[in-house]
């Protein structure tokens, strides 16, 4: 036990020499600052594996030389990885140098979070399904999903409002593919559990969503009054 | 003879076959008392057919005045070319032919075939008369009797196993929509009722798949099948096992993908109170968000969140081939330290190793993806490199020369270059020659 605490001690960079870290530390490396989440799935089960073993000690590397936090999300086989960029950390990126996920594709990622998990379409596994779902069957979001995604001035469906809509959710649908929210093959996806990182991200709003409505509901009180 | 399209499109033809919902109501309405006994010997009057035409216009909440006798008279005229029989001597009608097999598979459709162990029935029945068959004579008998027979049931049974489907997952996503607690509790036991039956049909599924493979071996090696006629009915019978299977196969497949499905629901369950918060964020989000000057404004202070490294724009230019790699005119090449890197370079021998390992994936990935193809196109990997790489001009300029001394003297590839053509993108302010990996 002392023997291995030593070697610990002497190289924390083990995940660079081992043979594992031969073959897949670069592969990873690419794969995390190009914001691809990691997970135990398809092609990236090794990635994962290889992840998990040096976890704390890849998680240190990211931070002390990149000033990024390796962060994991997700219990038990839904767990997933990825590297939160924090572009005013002291040593992190500069600020200007940010990808920034677009506000559409925000919206477009809530959309799938409720007609998947909210009203339970277990089979929903067509992007062209899921975009005749939007423009279709919630006539109630309709007029938001018009301002937001067509970003038409009156909140009407037309087939070019339509058609607008169908490239946002697709344009959304490539960037979740790339970062790995999701399993992209043609028309058909699968969500993956990284697809959570979207409500983590939003998570100290959406717990406060209610304080958040009473307070916007009380800043229109006395407008109205 | 014309297609049955352009003959059924033939005005007030399609008409005679598939009924107004009016008359095909009034039909069922009457097939139904012939079907009890309410006619003597299925045998009605125009007056029941009129009753037939009230009782239909009631259901269909047109509430009119008893209709007109020329009314009754055009619609009773025009069911007579296929449902209706007159008997002008006894001025009494019955069904016609059409009328009663229309109305029987209605009838089929709604009540009988909810059972799905039909389809385990029929293959046992289909498999215990076939296994002890020897004769040509017997063999004839179960091919056109049991056998015709069992098809209809058979594919009728998977239509309605994947109607079950259909109608478990949309009636989960309708209950899950009220979204309030009380049917939630509800639409949950619902829920693990469908899946317990959904997992009990795929058992008989199962089962079903396992007899079909055991009539298909007896009928692929029975020795009838010298007989050329038989020869032709037993293929024509092993086909249709096969898209059984196949139809089989998909509503396993289906149903396989379904179950993890709902355990993942099952298992976030306790994420319900967070799930309907976030459904309140997204609606105050389409309803707040505002469009300004063609950006989307979030009501949120955080709007959104970075997930990826841009390509930075540090970098070096080491003209090392003007022949190959050009910077862009007018633009003078800088050096910009970065101090992170060389602290890091310093601080670790270990990154060395990093930046070989970085070439050596590259030169791997080029490996890979050429394996497959005749021409390979390195001027675009380069920009790549630069993407990954916050445009580490050195470690693209390296791979790419590597790559190019590899193949070069590969003996199935060769380096071509094209000094007319200069690839450049956009996003970049280098420029390189046109140049290609191309087989021997």
């Amino acid at each position: 036990m002392g023997h291995l605490d030593e070697t610990e001690i002497r190289n924390p960079y083990d995940f660079l020499d081992c043979r594992q870290g031969k073959e897949l530390f670069a592969s990873l490396d690419f794969a995390l600052k190009d914001g691809v989440h990691i997970q135990e799935y398809g092609k990236q089960k090794e990635l994962c594996s290889y992840l998990r073993r040096f976890y704390p000690a890849l998680a240190q590397y990211y931070r002390e030389f990149w000033g990024l936090e390796l962060e994991q999300g997700g219990n038990d086989s839904e767990r997933y990885y990825y590297l939160k960029f924090c572009p005013d950390l002291k040593n992190g990126i500069p600020a200007n140098h940010k990808h920034l996920m677009a506000k559409e594709n925000i919206i477009v990622g809530l959309l799938l979070y409720k007609v998947y998990y909210n009203d339970c379409n277990i089979e929903l596994n067509s992007l062209n399904k899921f975009q005749r779902i939007i423009k279709l069957d919630y006539p109630d979001l309709k007029p938001g999903i018009i301002k937001t995604l067509a970003k038409a001035k009156k909140e009407k469906a037309t087939q070019f409002n339509d058609e607008k809509i169908d490239a946002c959710i697709k344009n959304a649908f490539d960037e979740f593919s790339k970062i790995k929210w999701i399993e992209m093959d043609g028309d058909s996806f699968e969500i993956l559990p990284s697809f959570h990182r979207l409500t983590r991200e939003f998570a100290p709003y959406i717990n406060n969503i209610d304080e958040i409505l009473k307070e916007s509901q009380d800043e229109k009180l006395p407008a109205n009054s | 003879m014309p297609s049955i399209f352009d003959h059924i499109a033939i005005e007030n033809t399609y008409e005679l076959f598939f009924p107004k919902k009016e008359q095909g109501l009034a039909i069922i309405w009457l097939y139904e008392r012939v079907k009890n006994g309410y006619f003597d010997k299925g045998v009605f009057k125009e007056k029941d057919i009129r009753k037939a035409f009230d009782e239909a216009s009631t259901v269909n909440k047109e509430k009119r005045e008893r209709q007109q006798w020329e009314y009754y008279n055009s619609q009773i005229m025009a069911l007579q070319e296929f449902f209706l029989l007159y008997d002008e001597e006894n001025q009494t009608y019955t069904f016609k032919e059409y009328a009663s097999y229309l109305c029987d598979k209605v009838f089929k459709m709604l009540s009988d075939r909810f059972n799905p162990t039909v389809i385990e029935v029929t293959c046992t029945n289909l498999y215990e008369n076939l296994k002890d068959v020897t004769e040509e004579k017997d063999l004839t008998t179960w091919l056109e009797a049991h056998f015709d027979k069992a098809k209809l049931h058979l594919k009728e049974q998977i239509d309605y196993l994947n109607q079950q489907i259909d109608k478990s997952v949309a009636e989960l996503s309708e209950k899950a929509k009220l979204n309030n607690n009380d049917s939630l509790v509800v639409a949950l036991r619902d829920i693990e009722n469908k899946l317990d039956e959904i997992r009990k049909q795929n058992g008989e599924l199962r089962g079903a798949f396992r007899e079909i493979d055991r009539i298909k071996s007896i009928l692929i090696a029975h020795p009838a099948r010298e007989n050329a006629e038989i020869d032709d009915k037993i293929s024509d019978a092993i086909n249709y096992f096969e898209s059984v299977r196949t139809l089989l196969n998909m509503v396993d497949s289906r149903i396989d993908k379904i179950q993890p499905k709902i355990q993942q629901f099952f298992g976030s369950l306790n994420r319900h109170l967070f799930d309907t918060k976030v459904e309140k964020f997204l609606t105050h989000l389409l309803d707040k968000s505002q469009v300004v000057l063609g950006e989307l404004i979030l009501p949120v202070a955080n709007e959104s969140f970075v997930t990826r490294l841009p390509p930075s724009n540090f970098t070096i230019i080491e003209k090392r081939d003007e022949l190959l790699f050009v910077g862009k005119r007018n633009q003078s090449p800088s050096y910009i330290n970065d101090p992170i890197k060389e602290a890091t370079a310093h601080q670790q021998g270990n990154m060395i190793l990093v930046r070989q390992s970085h070439i050596n994936q590259w030169l791997e990935r080029i490996k890979r993806e050429s394996r497959h193809t005749k021409e390979y196109h390195l001027s675009e990997i380069f920009f790549k490199i630069l993407e990954f790489h916050n445009e580490d001009l050195q470690l693209a300029v390296s791979i790419i020369y590597q790559a190019m001394d590899y193949y070069d003297k590969h003996n199935r590839w060769q380096i071509e270059i094209n000094p007319e053509k200069m690839i450049q993108e956009e996003k970049y302010k280098y420029a390189i020659w046109d140049i290609w990996m191309k087989q021997k």
